[in-house]
């Protein structure tokens, strides 16, 4: 199944994408995905401690489990005033 | 009551069905603290001086430097060296000499945090820190008073509105702070946020819903990219876990 990942602020620039499409199996949670993406793309694993997933517009835990059509995005606490 | 001047001062918001002179008059009687006067604060406190609301509290400890210029709008050349507050207290009183303003040349910090807010009916968070943010997200909770946050870095910002009580506050939403970092930040998108933070400020103020609560506002200037999360009140939250 596919799901659709939007970065944005610091993920963008990490990733140097704007929107991916991932291919996961059915049963992968939120969590198991955060591994996938950091694994493709290692600008990522500086930002995990801090990143914030949000799954269908609404922030996710990483125990959830993933449904086809699923649309991510990856956050992160942004400092600037 | 307005006053005739008011009225034609006013008068292309008070035209507003949501707002008219009810709304006005509520915005005249309101007090909005604006925690840090860079590039969100510049923009936030001119608006807010320009919709007239009616006491701006000015919190910011900094002075005036040359490469603050290409975001915080509400200083000119000649204001390098001298306090932000001052000087952004000039330029509103010159923007609109209705409001009152309170200057507050100090960093906000946990032992000073309830008495610089005590007069607020709204706190907006203007800050470049996160530890900074935290404090501000802590004592506002603790005076139940409405906080809007914004953020911006690069070409990036974000918005979210915290009710005490009723939704959830800055630590349920990222409750680990990034590294403390110089950020690099494009002006127009603090003008951005910071317009973003005045709007929820008036619309608190005057009673006008939904607000930004349980939703952060994402805007990426990049690709014009926007988007709603909505976010859950945290229980287990050390800040507004245990307020009912």
């Amino acid at each position: 199944m596919n799901v659709t990942v939007t970065f944005f602020a610091a993920h963008r620039k990490a990733v140097g994408e704007r929107r991916v499409e991932m291919q996961v199996e059915p049963g992968t949670t939120v969590a198991e995905l955060l591994d996938m993406l950091v694994d493709r793309y290692p600008g990522l694993e500086e930002l995990r401690p801090t990143t914030v997933v949000s799954r269908n517009h609404r922030v996710a835990d990483g125990d959830e489990t993933l449904a086809d059509g699923d649309e991510i995005a990856l956050l992160s606490p942004v400092g600037g005033g | 009551m307005l006053s005739d001047r008011q009225r034609e001062r006013y008068a292309r918001q008070t035209a507003m069905s949501c707002l008219g002179d009810e709304g006005q008059e509520k915005l005249l009687d309101g007090t909005a603290a604006i925690v840090g006067l860079g590039g969100l604060g510049s923009a936030a406190s001119m608006y807010l001086a320009a919709a007239g609301v009616g006491h701006l509290v000015l919190v910011d400890d900094d002075m005036v430097e040359l490469s603050n210029l290409n975001r915080q709008v509400i200083y000119r050349e000649a204001d390098i060296g001298q306090p932000k507050v001052e000087r952004a207290a000039d330029t509103l009183t010159r923007l609109n000499p209705d409001v009152a303003l309170t200057c507050h040349c100090e960093h906000i910090h946990e032992d000073n945090a309830a008495e610089l807010l005590a007069d607020a009916d709204v706190v907006l968070d203007c800050l470049d820190s996160f530890a900074a943010r935290y404090v501000l997200n802590d004592a506002a909770i603790a005076l139940r008073c409405p906080l809007v946050h914004g953020a911006v870095s690069e070409m990036h910002g974000q918005a979210m509105t915290v009710m005490p009580g009723g939704s959830a506050c800055l630590r349920c939403v990222f409750p680990r702070a990034p590294p403390e970092r110089q950020t690099p930040v494009l002006g127009s998108i603090a003008g951005t946020i910071g317009t973003v933070q005045a709007s929820e400020a008036v619309k608190y103020l005057v009673g006008i819903t939904p607000l930004l609560t349980d939703m952060l506002f994402v805007y990426d200037a990049g690709c014009h990219d926007a988007d709603h999360i909505r976010v859950e009140r945290k229980t287990d939250c050390p800040a507004c876990g245990g307020q009912g």
